[in-house]
């Protein structure tokens, strides 16, 4: 495991000593990321500018040992009130611009990117001049920095975001509440979280992002992983290095519901100041593939919510429709066919021959056991493009839309074609299902050998029963029940209480004229199912071989009483009734 | 005896490391143990996870992929792994090693440059370091003696077909298939042109060796196999066997793989049928070189490539409803701010989106291309003369036609009709 810390977040305090920094980063920096931010919280940036001079000469120093890393600095500090401290701060930019030069040089002959970048992000307040801050990003560009503005409490003017390139630049808006200093904290740690969803959602695969920021504050020389626990005040609880790192081994090596909750608060929190940036895309980006990463989590409730807020960016800017699709996809995993129906009209008026489109329609018509209709939008979809959609699902589906209308060799066809398309190590429930189909056929050792398959075929634990049962069933169609029941029993270990199999034991004991154990497994049945009139009478039937008529004849009425039409129940009652009749 | 290769490339999303999985998969046929550090932009990474890598691991042996724009990068590992392990043994390879001068690495955490295809160069120099050999004059490779001086060591005869090298797909723990979308395949090697901004041709000396069909077709099915649904057939002139593609598409189809396929080619290399039979395989997208929309400068560039034949390529390929992309230039030699204005037009009048691989770039003078060996005749000026020596012009340069500003000024015209902010996924 790759451990490495992206972001620091230094917190300066007013009376600020480089002393009190020196060993943190000494020991932190083989821990950083090749590629790092460190931000420099600082409301004494131009009255006490000798520790940052330090910092920046220690990290020279260490970009010389370590000449792989890159550091990008970000001093975030106010804007000067009056014209002497401006005139500072410019002469501090000078130094810092003289400190880091050659390092510029280093880039420019090894035609890099410089390894020490400065990127100054400037606090501005309503009473701030735009004229002097205009005057002052200027100066700034020029001698080669990278400026920000961040906006305290106060949503910028169009004039004050036109002070910005937002081509390199960018505009921090403050976010949430609580002291200044954790505004701020809050604020860039959220900018930082956004950043690494942008990047995985380039990367597009692998798990959410997980925070790799750590804050120090200078005050009490404090050091806190991850945003929760400087707001709470819970720092490290010693200060060496070792602590930190089997602090972030641990955050880095599992998902939790936490991140996924953590990652959605931040796209919320976000979407105002990238939109500010220009950024429209880039949101509606995230809180789509946040819906995704629902959507794997099997999460559809919270993914619809994600889904719906790519919806409130124009279709110019966002493809509405594969949003629509996604939607439909949730619904329907929720089955709600209803709104899964209404979102697939949504796609069908502008993309009436998109392919994901009629493989969901099939399976919302599935769903619905329209199952003529299932298999032609199964087709359309194949027809029109099979790489556009779960093509192994597709065939599957449509195998079983035929398997449900009696349709055998036309699901054989189409398992065949699933067949060819499913991972090797999951194919065992399309031998499961053409073991149905050749059963449904009456081609029973066909059906035999395909069930065996199937169970030979790695099958899902919660499968397993169904493999048994029809196992099952195929020697009880040859008269073969004591091997019918021992795979009825095996049906029976998988998966307990399960009606057709003790309504098929008690058949199977039946046959070999074990009435006592055909009478438990119906009365389980009922048990399970108080309203199974078939086990009913066949819990009867058995009742009246057993020579217990008067018992029979009562359970038989109830058969009846549950279902009228079970000819064999009746004729049984009537020949009881015959008989006592004639006793009489 | 356990092998270290590291790709490192900190400006752009990692990619699958195909060249180094070619050799991994080369030296672990050769009962190596070999590891793989990709290292992309973004790719979580300290130096202390280079200690533990190296600490735990092992290796005798490190390899380096390298480009003019990480070799800085590469140097700056290697240094710091000869701290961790002076007795590691470095080598690098890849396009920047090829043609490198020697003496820019004498000073510094460089043992051996590779000069030719990598597999057998780094097995014999394993296999050296496992028998324990003092002597380590490797073929193939520039060897830094005890003298500190590089000696080059017996050339490399090359290879006639590339079936016989394991594939890095069909090789286990090479690929992490779970991290990737897109697969790599490099189903040929090599290119019979003679375009003097590029290394290809003098690296394979003109020759093209090719994988069969049926080694592709195995390689693809793993892939999709394993979940991925986007492949990318990185041959620098993928359709040049006209009969070869066309059975490849056939099987592809016949197979029906449900893949997405990106891939480059000549604008000569291809027809309607070819074409037709690439979309049905699932081919979404097609790049073919434009370098320049000026016939004088296609001339001058040796590419033996009219623009109407580019032009009927893009006509054509768009017929089928497969996105184009062109690969274009700016400061070529020859190319006045005329020719350059043109080439961005051509790209908007034949309706190819500036976006992707379609975003211009500055040519690059790398080593080994007839521009880095003859620049002079070319006109083109280096702005700079105090480069290290192990980085060839790059883009730091002037042409007898345009000025530094002048390409800048270039430069920043395509920046703004770019439609994605300037991302390439090939460079």
């Amino acid at each position: 495991m790759a451990i490495s810390i992206r972001n620091i977040i230094l917190i300066q305090k007013e009376k600020s000593s480089f002393s009190h920094y020196k060993n943190f980063i000494f020991e932190i920096f083989p821990l950083l990321d090749l590629n790092s931010n460190i931000f420099l919280l600082s409301n004494a940036f131009s009255n006490n500018f000798s520790p940052i001079t330090q910092i920046l000469n220690q990290l020279i120093t260490l970009l010389k040992k370590y000449p792989f890393y890159r550091i990008n600095f970000r001093p975030i500090h106010p804007f000067p009130e009056n014209n002497f401290a401006v005139r500072r701060l410019k002469e501090i930019y000078k130094q810092i611009h003289d400190l880091i030069f050659p390092l510029l040089e280093e880039a420019y002959l090894n035609q890099s990117i410089a390894r020490l970048i400065v990127l100054p992000i400037i606090q501005l307040s309503p009473d701030h001049r735009l004229e002097e801050v205009s005057k002052f990003l200027h100066f700034l560009r020029d001698q080669s920095f990278i400026p920000s503005i961040y906006f305290q409490n106060h949503p910028p003017s169009l004039f004050l975001r036109r002070l910005i390139n937002l081509q390199q630049e960018r505009l921090y808006l403050e976010i949430g509440k609580g002291t200044p200093e954790e505004r701020v904290v809050k604020t860039i740690y959220y900018n930082l979280q956004g950043d690494e969803l942008l990047s995985w959602i380039d990367s597009s695969k692998g798990d959410l992002p997980k925070s790799r920021s750590i804050i120090f504050s200078e005050e009490g020389q404090k050091i806190f992983f991850g945003l929760n626990k400087f707001l709470s005040n819970n720092p490290l609880p010693i200060d060496s290095v070792f602590t930190l790192i089997s602090e972030i081994e641990k955050n880095f090596s599992s998902y939790s519901e936490e991140l996924l909750l953590d990652n959605l608060a931040v796209a919320h929190q976000l979407k105002e100041t990238l939109c500010l940036n220009n950024r429209h895309r880039e949101v509606a980006n995230i809180f789509f593939y946040l819906g995704l990463a629902l959507v794997q989590k099997e999460d559809f409730s919270r993914a619809l919510e994600q889904f719906s807020e790519v919806l409130t960016f124009p279709s110019e800017l966002y493809d509405h429709q594969r949003v629509w699709l996604f939607k439909a996809l949730c619904h329907l995993r929720l089955h709600d066919l209803k709104s899964a129906q209404l979102a697939l009209n949504m796609v069908e008026k502008k993309d009436p021959d998109n392919p994901m489109l009629h493989y969901l329609q099939g399976q919302v018509e599935f769903e619905l056991k329209d199952y003529i209709e299932a298999i032609e939008r199964f087709k359309k979809a194949l027809k029109i493009n099979p790489r556009q959609i779960p093509a192994d699902n597709a065939w599957f589906y449509m195998a079983l839309s035929h398997i449900n209308i009696l349709e055998y060799d036309e699901g054989l066809i189409c398992l065949k074609e699933a067949e060819k398309v499913f991972s090797p190590d999951k194919l065992s429930p399309i031998f499961y299902y053409q073991g149905i189909c050749f059963l449904g056929k009456n081609e029973l050792d066909n059906a035999y050998k395909l069930f065996q398959k199937a169970l030979n075929s790695n099958p899902a634990p919660e499968d397993l029963s169904s493999i048994y049962l029809y196992l099952g069933i195929c020697h009880k169609e040859k008269g073969e029940y004591l091997i019918a029941l021992d795979y009825l029993q095996k049906a029976l270990a998988a998966e307990k209480d399960r009606l057709e199999v003790y309504n098929l034991m008690g058949f199977c004991y039946f046959k070999i004229k074990d009435y006592d154990r055909a009478i438990e497994c119906f009365v389980k049945a009922i048990e399970i199912d108080p309203l199974s009139a078939i086990d009913w009478a066949n819990l009867g039937v058995n009742l009246k071989a057993k020579g217990e008529k008067e018992k029979a004849i009562l359970i038989l009425k109830k058969a009846l009483s549950l279902d009228p039409t079970i000819g064999f129940a009746r004729k049984h009652l009537n020949e009881l009734l015959e008989k006592k009749t004639k006793a009489q | 005896m356990n092998l270290l290769l590291f790709e490192i490339n900190p400006f752009l999303p990692p990619s699958v490391p195909i060249s180094l999985a070619y050799i991994g998969a080369y030296v672990q046929a050769k009962g190596f143990q070999v590891k793989i550090i990709n290292i992309g932009e973004n790719t979580p990474f300290s130096f202390y996870s280079l200690k533990r890598i190296i600490e735990d691991y092992q290796p005798r042996l490190v390899g380096f992929s390298t480009y003019q724009r990480n070799f800085f990068y590469v140097l700056g590992i290697a240094k710091a792994i000869k701290e961790i392990n002076p007795e590691i043994k470095i080598i690098i390879g890849g396009p920047q090693a090829t043609f490198l001068p020697s003496a820019s690495l004498e000073p510094g955490p460089i043992d051996f440059i590779c000069r030719t295809e990598g597999e057998q160069a780094f097995y014999f120099l394993a296999e050296k370091l496992r028998q324990g050999e003092k002597e380590l004059l490797i073929p193939g490779c520039s060897c830094k003696l005890e003298d500190g001086h590089f000696y080059d060591g017996p050339p490399i005869p090359s290879f006639k077909t590339l079936d016989h090298l394991p594939s890095p797909y069909l090789t286990d723990g090479l690929i992490e298939f779970e991290k990737i979308e897109e697969a790599i395949l490099l189903t040929s090697r090599g290119c019979p042109h003679q375009c003097i901004f590029c290394y290809t041709p003098n690296a394979f000396k003109q020759k093209v060796f090719f994988h069969s069909v049926e080694r592709v077709i195995d390689e693809i099915e793993r892939i999709t196999k394993k979940g991925i649904k986007k492949i990318w057939f990185a041959d620098p002139s993928f359709s040049l066997h006209l009969e070869r593609v066309e059975q490849l598409m056939e099987k592809i189809i016949e197979k029906n793989f449900s893949v997405e396929i990106w891939l480059e080619t000549r604008a000569d290399l291809i027809n309607s049928e070819l074409l037709k039979k690439m979309k049905r395989a699932g081919v979404k997208q097609i790049a073919y070189g434009l370098e320049s929309a000026s016939e004088r400068v296609l001339a001058s560039l040796k590419k033996k490539i009219s623009l109407e034949q580019i032009k009927k390529a893009i006509k054509l390929t768009q017929q089928q409803r497969i996105g184009v992309e062109l690969f274009t230039q700016f400061a070529l030699p020859f190319e006045t701010f005329t020719d350059a204005i043109m080439t961005l037009k051509f790209v908007k009048e034949n309706k190819v989106p500036i976006q992707g691989n379609s975003n211009a770039q500055q040519t690059q003078i790398y080593f080994g291309t007839e521009l880095s060996w003859n620049y002079k005749n070319y006109g083109i000026f280096p702005l700079e003369n105090r480069r290290p020596a192990y980085l060839s012009i790059g883009d730091q340069y002037e042409t007898s036609w345009l000025s530094y500003q002048e390409i800048q000024q270039i430069k920043s015209l395509w920046e703004k009709e770019s439609l994605d902010g300037r991302k390439r996924k090939v460079s």
